[in-house]
């Protein structure tokens, strides 16, 4: 990687014009769907993420229900036109391995000991990747969740933090994760006090990991506040009729 | 006890999930709410109804809530297969004819057809009938059954044209377009079916 090459942080503002703290504009819209129970499209600043839920149903594959709770399963794929060279359409090695981080980020959320021997299937689709996908994904498919009226502790938003040019900086995009020291997406449900995703890519002293991890919980804060409120937007600013 | 200033902020409030909306002391968790840790928190996306007389809060759902059918529901489904004791069937709507956003199977074994002997599945149902049931378990694979007089086949073509089919005496229907006749175990609501 070319190291030190590429100025990330010039007199406390970013390549893009951000201070070290600050979120990409982020925009949600819940219900865009027709289909899905559930469905939600997020973006943080180029990155666009679409997710769609079906379930509780029942599966093709009866062997992989359970008789205590609902499974859930979710696919994490990036649309070939996502990147700016063409992705194999396939799920990658890294698909695979990001499908199975945002279900764990989703499994503490979803009370599925309510629809036993069914299956809560969850689609994301990336449609334009610009870094932070990933937590991207985990907020987009909380809201679709909650929009398909499953039953859920709370709400998970994802934000990551990176370190470039040896600063903290919130939700980095993919020029910041490509030429920085360290890139790490947090998930967090903050109505449960619990952090559901965390993972470390590049090196952080103990005292940056607390840091970072300080910084993630604030910018998820803001993104939790913005989840509740498309939501209620969507189904609770209109007068429901008895 | 409840204060009257928090039962009037509680009354029609805003749900999300995750949202805290009291302790267990001022109410119990009703429908489409969870208790954490002592505290009652919000499931779904809805609106807060709290409840005096049985001391629980319950949620309102705002968006549209997962349908399944559960033990005791009237649920209507399409015969997909037929073997020499056993019809698989599609549930895809209760019995106010809401559509299941998606299809569950249920099974009818033979006994569950009528009172006394039937010979083989062919002479009560035909693959394609739409048929009234009566669920009769809590999971998939659903145990179903149309013994009783209302439930049975609500909607049938003719297995020769597939044109629809016409009532003819209890238990038989006649084609509308060849005149043939067929057995089936008819619900007395046949061809009032209304689903959506």
């Amino acid at each position: 990687m070319g190291k030190g090459k590429v100025k990330l942080v010039e007199g406390g503002l970013r390549h893009d014009g951000r201070r070290l703290d600050e979120l990409r504009p982020i925009t949600i819209s819940v219900g865009v769907l027709k289909n899905a129970n559930g469905s939600a499209l997020v973006e943080y600043g180029r990155t666009k993420v679409l997710a769609a839920v079906y379930g509780p149903r029942e599966p093709q594959m009866k062997h992989i229900l359970l008789p205590n709770r609902a499974v859930i399963r979710c696919r994490y794929h990036m649309a070939s036109f996502s990147t700016y060279e063409r992705k194999s359409p396939t799920l990658s090695r890294r698909e695979i391995e990001l499908s199975k981080v945002i279900r764990e980020a989703l499994e503490p959320v979803i009370i599925s000991e309510l629809y036993p021997r069914t299956s809560i299937d969850v689609f994301i689709e990336v449609i334009n990747a610009d870094g932070g996908t990933r937590t991207a994904s985990v907020t987009a498919a909380s809201l679709a969740l909650a929009e398909a009226g499953i039953p859920m502790k709370g709400l998970v938003a994802g934000v990551a933090v990176g370190k470039i040019d040896g600063y903290l900086a919130l939700d980095i995009d993919e020029v910041e994760d490509m030429y920085g020291e360290a890139d790490m997406p947090v998930a967090i449900a903050p109505s449960l006090r619990q952090i559901t995703l965390l993972q470390l890519n590049g090196v952080l002293t103990p005292g940056e990991f607390t840091q970072a991890l300080e910084l993630a919980r604030k910018g998820v804060e803001v993104i939790h506040e913005m989840q509740k409120e498309a939501l209620k937007k969507k189904y609770l600013d209109v007068k429901v009729e008895e | 006890m409840i204060r009257i200033s928090k039962l009037r902020e509680l009354t029609n409030m805003d749900a999300v999930p995750g949202i805290a909306l009291c302790v267990i002391e001022e109410f119990l968790p009703g429908n489409w709410v969870y208790e954490d840790q002592g505290v009652v928190r919000a499931a779904v996306v809805g609106k807060v109804r709290p409840d005096l007389r049985s001391r629980a809060i319950s949620i309102r759902p705002s968006v549209k809530t997962p349908q399944l059918p559960s033990k005791g529901d009237v649920v209507y489904g399409l015969v997909s297969i037929l073997y020499e004791e056993l019809a698989i069937i599609k549930l895809f709507a209760g019995e106010s004819g809401r559509r299941y956003s998606n299809s569950f199977t249920g099974l009818l074994h033979i006994t569950q057809v009528q009172e006394g002997y039937v010979r083989n599945f062919y002479d009560v149902l035909a693959v394609g009938d739409v048929v009234k049931a009566r669920v009769l378990n809590n999971t998939t694979p659903y145990s179903i059954t149309i013994k009783e007089q209302k439930l049975g086949v609500v909607m049938a073509y003719c297995t020769v044209c597939g044109s629809p089919m016409k009532k003819h005496r209890s238990d038989t229907l006649k084609c509308l377009k060849c005149g043939g006749i067929e057995k089936r175990k008819l619900s007395v609501n046949y061809a009032i079916i209304k689903v959506w």
